[in-house]
């Protein structure tokens, strides 16, 4: 004689309100149109557009992070010179 | 997924591979074809965001969809709104865009829909784990308001600026939650 043993796993109970189903439905929709943050003037965003689609984006990319890793370097050196001259205080003192 | 990782700048360059394959099939080779469109936005807004990530790497958030693509990605930082008269402290959204595929007016194999709002859902979990501000800031576009609104964000000023404050916050959780748990969204 078989017995059915209860089913394992989260059931899905939830009955939604017809105003949430209209809002869950309008929200899949507008998904897509989903962007927010400042735009810059028409003009300039035809630039930037511009170079986004013709310009080597990996290059580009490339270019950019070389002139930002040379910023940290720089950053990093002035560090460590302020750090050696507290260091040199520090020693001064005792 | 939290700040930028090799799956994220390989997104984004797959982004910018596709933005260019899409230009080319769907609107003659000229961008202008595609102004007006959220397409032509997103790579816009894509842009901004990859050249600002160098200095706001740590503010990156983003999703990765089922088909492990970048679906959506945004910048946030902490900062301060002016509500009834006092400076109070909220997680602006700086920029948000979704993928190339996922804001093209045309049917691709890999649209998805929910990153948007997943990123959206995230940000409020993260900021709740971390005790940080429970209000919520950004400024949208006129075409994405009611996007916006249907999640709980107010407009303040006119200007675009949208909040979502503790309650607000809270509904849209919840809201979230039962659609997971829903019969009808499976």
């Amino acid at each position: 004689m078989s017995q059915e043993l209860p089913k394992v796993g989260k059931s899905k109970t939830y009955e939604p309100t017809p105003e949430q189903l209209e809002r869950w439905r309008e929200i899949d929709e507008l998904e897509s149109g989903a962007i927010a943050g400042r735009l810059p003037p028409e003009e300039e965003q035809a630039r930037i557009v511009k170079e986004f689609l013709h310009t080597d984006f990996i290059a580009n990319q490339l270019e950019k992070v070389r002139i930002h890793k040379e910023k940290l370097l720089q950053k990093l050196k002035s560090a460590e010179e302020y750090e050696q001259l507290l260091l040199e205080k520090q020693q001064e003192q005792s | 997924m939290v700040g930028v990782t090799r799956q994220v700048r390989e997104g984004l360059i797959f982004w910018a591979e596709k933005a260019r394959e899409y230009v080319n099939t769907y609107y003659q080779g000229d961008e202008e074809n595609a102004k007006g469109t959220n397409f032509y936005t997103s790579i816009l807004k894509t842009r901004q965001i990859v050249d600002s990530l160098f200095e706001k790497e740590e503010g990156l958030r983003s999703v990765i969809d089922d088909q492990n693509l970048l679906a959506c990605v945004c910048i946030i930082q902490e900062t301060s709104v002016l509500i009834e008269q006092e400076m109070t402290d909220c997680i602006e959204i700086e920029s948000l865009t979704n993928s190339p595929w996922n804001t093209i007016e045309h049917l691709l194999p890999q649209k998805r829909k929910g990153a948007a709002t997943s990123l959206i859902e995230g940000i409020i979990l993260e900021s709740r784990t971390l005790g940080l501000s429970k209000v919520f800031k950004l400024m949208t576009i006129p075409g994405a308001k009611r996007f916006y609104q249907r999640l709980g964000f107010e407009e303040t000023d006119g200007s675009g600026e949208m909040l979502l404050n503790e309650n607000q916050a809270a509904m849209l959780l919840l809201d979230l939650d039962q659609k997971r748990n829903s019969t009808t969204f499976d």
